[in-house]
C-alpha cells in the first residue's frame, strides 16, 4: 500500500465513521491517505490552491514515515505526526495487501504447473510484499497522488483515497502478471531441462486408408509445429488411423459404441474422410454434433505413363470431357483401371464423373436431381468393360486408389516393367505421392523419385469431380476442455499460412492459396488448372451406384474351404471354426446375382488334392434367404480332419477357374485358419500359378492363420487379389464386403 | 475461544447468555447439529457391503487391447467372475482394435476425457510411468493384498513411489527358438544341448550349418529377430545392446553410442548384409512376430528371437511332421514384456475393480491364462506346476527368462523415445552399424519428452 507511507497535512486529517481501521484494514489504511496537496509541487500545483512553503515530497520518500492510523483517528483529533511509522500490524498488512495483490495478478495467467512456476509465484509475492517498503514505491505514489489531485482536486477525498488504492492494486496485480508471463521462457526452460516436457495432449485423428499416409505427414509437421519455441515440447500428440469413411461414419452417427472400439479403434477427435460425401446430412444416420470445413482439394486425373502420351494429348490436357478422354484412350487401345468404387471415394467419384460425362455441366451432380442425364445402361457397361480390362491387364488389385499405386511402384520394383500403356484414375494428389516416391501404405515404402520413364502424367478432364478434404470435428459431450481446446488450435493452424502451406506440400490445393511446389511439372502435373469443385447429391451417387452395379462384370468364384483338423476348434458363441465357415459360405451363396457362378471345394490331408463339393455352375434360383439344396448338402457332409495342403489347393482351384474376360471376373476365395503343409507344392510353385493364372486369389485368414509376408501373401498379391486377416466374429462382415465387389451384374436374385 | 467458560455458565442464566453471545451460540448449536448429522449419516447411509465393495448393482468395465491369446481365454474368465457374482457384479472387457500406439492412444483419450465409463486399464509394463504419473490411474489398496506369489520383476513395473499402480495381468520375455534337427541335438538325449550361452556361439553355430551344403536345405540366413519398425523392433535393440555388455539409457542419458552399443548395432547391420547366407535375416528388418514365425516355420532360419506365444503357434498345427525346435534363453538376457492391471482414476467402483483384478491375477485364473491362453504366467506356482512343467517343456526356461528380464527404460515418454531409437537404428542399419551424428543426445532429448526439430 505505497500511498499509506506519506507525511499527512494535519487539515485533511480523515474523518470516518469511526474506528474504521479497527474494523476494515484496507478502510483504516485509506484512512490515512495524504491531502492530495500536501504531495503537490508548488510549481505544478493548480492555481486555486494555495501555495506551500514546503512541499513534502521534497524529503526523501523513504524516509518519509507513513501515518499513523492512531495519530490519524478523529478520536485523538491531533495530526498525525509526519516523521512516525506505522505500527508493526500496518506494515505487515501494507506488506500483505501488495503480496496478495501480486498474487492474485500472477495467477490470474494460470495456476503453476512446475515447481519453476511456483518459485517465480513466491518471487512475485515477496516482491510484492516488499515493495510498500522501497522508494520506488514512494515515488510512484507521490506520482499518483499529485496525478488524481490534479485531475480533480475538489473530489471528495475518501473517493480519492479509494480510487488511490485501486490504482495501486491493480498496478501491483498486473506486475505479478507481466512477472509471471515475462519469466514464462524462463520457467519453462527450467522445468524442460530438469523435468522434461509435459505430457501432450493426446488426439486420434480418423481418416480413409487412401489418405492415411498423408494425413500422417500432416500431423507430424503440426506436432513440430506446436514444439517450436517451447524448447522442443509438442503440446499435441497426434495418433492418426483410418477406417473406411462409409463404416467410420456410421460408427459417429451413433456415437462410436463399444462395437466400434473393437472394430475401429480408439474414439476419434477428429476426421478426414477426403470427401462431404461423407458429412452431408442423411436421415438415416444423421451426423449431429459435428462441425466441418474444408482444407484443401484435388481434382481426380487420368494418369498417363508420362513418355507415352502423344503430343497431340498433351496439347489437350486439359481440355477434354471424360466421354472424350475415354474414347480416346479406346481409340489407341488403352484400358483404363479404376479404384473400386464401393472401397474408394476416388473410384466412387470416377465412376459418376464418368457416366454424367457429356449429359451437361457438371454443376447439376450437386442439384436435387432426378434428372441427372447418366449415361445409358449399354454405354455404362462398354464403360464398366475398358476399366475391366485395365485392372485385368495390369495386374491391379480390386482396391483403392493407393493399392493401385502401390501395385504399379511394386511391379516396378520386381522389374516386371510397365504395364501394357493405359491410365490409371486417381486424385492429383494421389499422383503426386507416386511421382514424388513418397509412402503408398505399408507394402510400399517410401523410396526415391521415380524415374523420368516411370512417371506418370495428369491429364485433366474439364467435367471431373475434385475431393474438397473436409476436417470434421465430432464435438463428444465427455472430451475435456483441454482436448476441445487442442482441437481448436488445430482447425485454426490448418486455416493458417504454415498449415495451407504444409497441405500444399501434401500435393493438395488448400484453399485460397495459388498451388506451389509439388504442385508442377516435375511431378507430372499443371499447378494453373482449373476444375469443377463440387460435391455430388447423394441422389446422384445412388443413381450412378446402381448403374455401375447392373453393369459391372459378374463374378464366377470357386470358394476354397480349410476343412483340416483344426477347424473343429471352437471359435464362438458355442459355434466351432466350421461352423462359422460354413455359415459364411452360405451368406457367400445369398449374395449371388443371377449371372454369378459359384463352386465349392475343400481341402484336408492326408489327400493331397482337394474335394470337389459343387463345381462352378450358375446358382439354382431359390426363395430369398434360403440355400440351393446341393449347396445345402455339399456343407453338411464337411468333416474337420488332417493337416492343411493348402498351396496345393489353391493352385489346383487356379486351373479349375476360366480366366477372367470382359464378362466374367474369375476369382479363387480361400477361407483357412492354417498353414501349408505337407501339399508337395513349393512357394515358387504357388506364386508363378497364381501370377499367370488370369484369376484373383482372395485368402480370408482366421485363427492361427495370417497375412503375414510370405508365399502365400506374394501370390495374393500378384493375382491381383487380396488378404484379409479377421477374427471369426467379423467373418461375415468381410465376406459382405469381398463379395460386394465381386459378385455383380445381372441383378440380385 | 472462550468457549469453556461460556459452557460453564449456561447452566445458569443461560438466556441471558446466549442472548448476549449470539455469535457464539450459533456456532456451538451448528457444531453440534453438524456432529449429530455426521453420526446419522454414518448409520444411515449406505455402506460397503460385507463382501468390501462398493454398494448397489456394479458394473466394471476393462479397457483393453484384443486378446491375442488362443481361445479368448480372458473373456472366459469374465463369464466366470460374472457368474460367481450373478446381479450384483458384472464386468466386460471392452476391447480396442489395433497395435499397441492405437491402443495406447484409445486409452490416453479416455483417460484425459476424465476417464468416465471405464474402471480398469490393461496396460503394457511400458505405459505405467505415463499413467501413474499422469494421475490417470488409483493405487491399490495393499490391505489384506498378498503379493508374495508374484514374480519380483512383473510385480516392479506396478510399484512406484511406494503406491501398488495394478497388478500383473500376464508377464512376457523373449526366447531363442532354434532348429534342433540342425544342431544335431537329439530331444531324448539329455545333455547334448547346443552351446547358446552368447550370440558369439550362436553365429558360429549358424555359420556352422550355413556352410555345410548337406545341412542348409531351405535355410535362406542364420537368424530372424523382428526389426519392423514397431516396438518389437525397440525390444530387439534393447537386447542386442544389453548382449553386447552395453547400456541404451544410463542415469537418464542415453548411452548407446558407447563401444557395446555401437558394436551390438555393428554385428545386426554386419549380419544383415553378409552374402550369399547372411547371418540377420534381411526381411527381418520388415518382420513383426507372426512373420518372424513363418519364416522360422518355412525353414528360412536356424535361430529365431520370439516371445514364448510363438511356442503354441508353432505347435499347434495340422502337419503330420511337426517342426523340430528347442527353446533356450536369449543370450544376455530378454526385455520384460506384459501387462498390468490398473485401476482407472475416475472408477466410481475402485473396490470392485480390485477384487477383479485380484481375481484375474489370482493364481487359477493365471493358470488358465498360462495353459490355455499361452499368456506367461506372472506368478512363481503357475510354473512349478506339474502337469504345466510336463505339457510345457519350456516353462523352466522360460521362468528363468521372466527372472532375468530387464526393464525398458521407465519414463513417462517412453511412447516418443522408442520412435526416435528406432529412427536412430533404422538409419545406423543403413549405414553399416554407424549411428548417426548426435543420435545419443536427440535420444537423451527424446527421453524427456523434446522433439528433436
Amino acid at each position: 500500500m505505497v500511498w499509506t507511507r506519506v507525511r499527512s497535512g494535519p487539515r485533511y486529517a480523515p474523518t470516518t465513521r469511526g474506528g474504521s481501521e479497527r474494523r476494515e484494514g484496507v478502510r483504516a489504511v485509506s484512512d490515512v491517505e495524504p491531502p492530495p496537496d500536501a504531495v503537490t509541487p508548488p510549481d505544478r500545483r493548480p492555481a486555486r490552491t494555495p501555495p506551500r512553503t514546503a512541499p513534502p515530497h521534497a524529503a526523501p520518500p523513504h524516509a518519509a514515515p507513513a501515518a499513523s492510523p492512531s495519530a490519524a483517528s478523529p478520536a485523538t483529533g491531533s495530526p498525525p505526526s509526519p516523521e512516525a511509522d506505522g505500527p508493526l500490524w500496518q506494515e505487515l498488512l501494507r506488506s500483505l495487501t501488495g503480496a496478495v495483490a501480486v498474487t492474485v495478478g500472477a495467477l490470474s495467467t494460470g495456476w503453476p504447473e512446475n515447481p519453476f512456476q511456483w518459485l517465480l509465484l513466491a518471487v512475485a509475492a515477496l516482491l510484492g510484499g516488499v515493495a510498500p517498503h522501497t522508494q520506488a514505491s514512494d515515488y510512484v505514489r507521490v506520482r499518483l497522488a499529485r496525478a488524481l489531485h490534479r485531475l480533480r482536486p475538489s473530489r471528495p477525498l475518501r473517493l480519492r483515497r479509494l480510487l488511490l488504492i485501486v490504482v495501486a492494486v491493480l498496478l501491483a496485480a498486473s506486475f505479478g502478471r507481466s512477472l509471471v508471463t515475462g519469466g514464462a521462457r524462463l520457467t519453462e526452460w527450467g522445468s524442460v531441462r530438469v523435468f522434461g516436457c509435459a505430457a501432450p495432449t493426446s488426439l486420434r485423428v480418423l481418416t480413409t486408408p487412401e489418405e492415411l499416409e498423408p494425413t500422417r505427414r500432416l500431423a507430424e509437421t503440426y506436432e513440430r509445429a506446436t514444439a517450436a519455441g517451447r524448447y522442443g515440447c509438442p503440446t499435441v500428440e497426434l495418433y492418426v488411423y483410418a477406417a473406411p469413411a462409409d463404416s467410420a461414419r456410421e460408427a459417429l452417427a451413433s456415437g462410436w459404441q463399444a462395437n466400434a472400439l473393437a472394430e475401429f479403434g480408439p474414439r476419434p477427435d477428429l476426421w478426414l474422410p477426403g470427401s462431404s460425401r461423407y458429412t452431408i446430412d442423411s436421415p438415416q444416420a444423421p451426423l449431429t454434433g459435428v462441425s466441418t470445413v474444408s482444407l484443401a482439394s484435388t481434382p481426380i486425373v487420368l494418369a498417363l505413363p508420362a513418355e507415352a502420351v502423344p503430343e497431340e494429348l498433351r496439347a489437350r490436357r486439359a481440355a477434354l470431357t471424360w466421354a472424350d478422354a475415354l474414347a480416346e484412350l479406346a481409340g489407341r487401345g488403352w484400358e483404363v483401371a479404376r479404384p473400386d468404387p464401393v472401397r474408394s471415394t476416388t473410384g466412387e467419384y470416377a465412376t459418376v464423373a464418368m457416366y454424367a460425362s457429356g449429359g451437361g455441366l457438371a454443376q447439376r451432380l450437386a442439384g436435387p436431381g432426378p434428372q441427372y442425364n447418366l449415361v445409358t445402361p449399354a454405354r455404362a457397361r462398354l464403360i464398366e468393360g475398358q476399366v475391366a480390362r485395365g485392372l485385368d491387364a495390369g495386374g491391379y488389385p480390386l482396391g483403392d486408389a493407393v493399392e493401385l499405386l502401390c501395385r504399379q511402384r511394386q511391379r516396378e520394383g520386381r522389374g516386371a516393367g510397365r504395364p501394357p500403356d493405359g491410365a490409371l484414375v486417381v486424385t492429383e494428389e494421389q499422383l503426386i505421392r507416386f511421382n514424388a516416391g513418397w509412402s503408398l501404405g505399408p507394402a510400399c515404402p517410401p523410396g526415391p523419385e521415380a524415374a523420368p520413364d516411370r512417371k506418370l502424367y495428369a491429364v485433366y478432364p474439364i467435367d471431373t469431380l475434385s475431393l474438397d478434404h473436409p476436417l470434421v470435428e465430432p464435438v463428444w459431450a465427455d472430451r475435456s476442455t483441454d482436448q476441445a481446446g487442442r482441437v481448436g488450435e488445430f482447425r485454426r493452424w490448418l486455416r493458417t499460412d504454415p498449415g495451407k502451406r504444409s497441405l500444399n506440400e501434401l500435393g493438395l490445393r488448400p484453399r485460397d492459396r495459388p498451388a506451389a511446389d509439388p504442385i508442377g511439372d516435375r511431378f507430372g502435373v499443371q499447378p494453373g488448372v482449373r476444375y469443377p469443385d463440387l460435391t455430388p447429391a447423394p441422389a446422384a451417387l445412388d443413381a450412378a451406384r446402381e448403374l455401375q452395379r447392373s453393369a459391372q462384370r459378374s463374378g464366377r468364384v470357386l470358394v476354397l474351404l480349410d476343412a483340416s483338423g483344426s477347424m473343429r476348434q471352437p471359435a464362438a458363441e458355442g459355434l466351432t471354426r466350421i461352423d462359422v465357415a460354413k455359415r459364411g459360405v452360405a451368406t457367400i451363396v445369398r449374395g449371388l446375382g443371377g449371372q454369378d457362378e459359384f463352386g465349392l471345394w475343400t481341402f484336408q490331408g492326408p489327400t493331397r488334392t482337394p474335394r470337389r463339393l459343387l463345381p462352378i455352375a450358375p446358382a439354382e434360383p431359390v426363395p430369398a434367404g434360403a440355400l440351393p439344396r446341393p449347396v445345402e448338402a455339399a456343407l453338411a457332409g464337411v468333416r474337420p480332419d488332417g493337416g492343411t495342403p493348402l498351396y496345393r489347393a489353391v493352385v489346383d482351384g487356379i486351373g479349375a477357374v476360366e480366366p477372367a474376360d470382359d464378362r466374367h471376373l474369375s476369382a479363387l476365395v480361400v477361407l483357412t485358419d492354417g498353414v501349408d503343409e505337407g501339399s508337395g507344392v513349393s512357394g515358387e510353385q504357388l506364386v508363378a500359378r497364381a501370377e499367370a493364372g488370369g484369376v484373383r486369389v482372395f485368402v480370408l485368414a482366421v485363427g492361427e492363420a495370417s497375412c503375414a509376408a510370405g508365399p502365400l501373401r506374394e501370390a495374393v498379391t500378384v493375382s491381383g487379389g487380396a488378404c484379409y486377416e479377421t477374427g471369426f466374429a467379423s467373418l461375415d462382415r468381410r465376406l459382405n464386403e469381398l463379395f460386394g465387389v465381386l459378385w455383380g451384374g445381372g441383378g440380385a436374385r | 475461544m472462550r468457549a469453556p467458560r461460556w459452557a460453564a455458565n449456561a447452566i445458569g442464566p443461560a438466556g441471558a447468555l446466549i442472548r448476549r453471545r449470539r455469535g457464539l451460540a450459533g456456532l456451538v448449536a451448528g457444531t453440534a447439529l453438524g456432529v449429530v448429522l455426521t453420526l446419522l449419516a454414518g448409520t444411515l447411509l449406505p455402506r460397503p457391503a460385507p463382501d468390501g465393495v462398493e454398494p448397489g448393482k456394479i458394473h466394471l468395465v476393462i479397457s483393453s487391447g484384443v486378446d491375442d491369446g488362443f481361445g479368448g481365454q480372458r473373456d472366459e474368465l469374465i463369464r466366470q467372475w460374472n457368474a460367481l457374482y450373478g446381479d450384483r457384479m458384472s464386468a466386460e472387457i471392452q476391447p480396442i482394435r489395433g497395435g499397441a500406439d492405437q491402443i495406447r492412444a484409445g486409452m490416453l483419450g479416455r483417460a484425459q476425457a476424465g476417464g468416465a465409463g471405464v474402471d480398469i486399464y490393461n496396460l503394457d509394463v511400458t505405459w505405467m510411468a505415463e499413467f501413474a504419473e499422469s494421475g490417470y490411474l488409483r493405487p491399490l489398496t495393499r490391505d489384506g493384498l498378498d503379493l508374495d506369489g508374484f514374480l519380483r520383476q512383473p510385480l516392479a513395473t506396478c510399484e512406484r513411489d511406494g503406491k501398488l499402480w495394478g497388478l500383473p495381468f500376464n508377464t512376457d520375455a523373449g526366447l531363442l527358438y532354434y532348429r534342433r534337427d540342425l544342431l544335431g541335438d537329439k530331444p531324448d538325449v539329455p545333455d547334448d544341448d547346443p552351446d547358446l550361452s552368447s550370440w558369439q556361439a550362436v553365429d558360429d553355430a549358424a555359420r556352422g550349418v550355413l556352410g555345410d551344403p548337406a545341412r542348409r536345405g531351405t535355410l535362406e540366413a542364420g537368424y530372424t529377430g523382428q526389426l519392423g519398425d514397431y516396438e518389437g523392433e525397440s525390444v530387439n535393440v534393447f537386447e542386442a545392446v544389453w548382449a553386447a555388455g552395453g547400456e541404451v539409457v544410463r542415469d537418464g542419458r542415453v548411452v548407446i553410442d558407447e563401444p557395446q552399443g555401437r558394436a551390438a548395432l555393428k554385428r545386426l547391420a554386419t549380419g544383415l548384409r553378409q552374402r550369399p547366407y547372411p547371418l540377420v535375416l534381411p526381411a527381418s528388418r520388415g518382420f513383426m512376430e507372426t512373420e518372424a514365425t513363418q519364416a522360422f516355420r518355412d525353414g528360412k532360419v536356424i535361430f529365431m528371437r520370439n516371445w514364448p506365444v510363438a511356442y503354441l503357434n508353432l505347435v499347434r498345427g495340422d502337419s503330420p511332421k511337426p517342426l523340430d525346435f528347442g527353446i533356450a534363453p536369449l543370450p544376455g538376457g530378454s526385455v520384460l514384456g506384459g501387462q498390468n492391471l490398473a485401476i482407472a482414476a475416475g472408477s466410481k467402483h475402485p473396490r470392485a475393480a480390485q477384487k477383479l483384478i485380484e481375481f484375474l491375477t489370482s493364481p487359477r485364473s493365471q493358470q488358465i491364462l498360462f495353459e490355455r491362453g499361452g499368456f506367461a504366467a506372472t506368478r512363481e506356482i503357475v510354473y512349478r506346476d506339474r502337469e504345466v512343467i510336463k505339457n510345457y517343456q519350456y516353462a523352466e526356461i522360460l521362468l528363468e527368462a521372466i527372472e532375468q528380464a530387464r526393464l525398458r527404460p521407465d519414463t513417462r515418454h517412453y511412447s516418443l523415445f522408442s520412435e526416435v531409437l528406432r529412427r536412430e537404428v533404422n538409419r545406423a542399419l543403413d549405414d553399416n552399424g554407424e549411428l548417426p551424428e548426435g543420435a545419443a543426445d536427440r535420444l537423451t532429448e527424446a527421453l524427456h519428452g523434446v522433439q528433436a526439430d
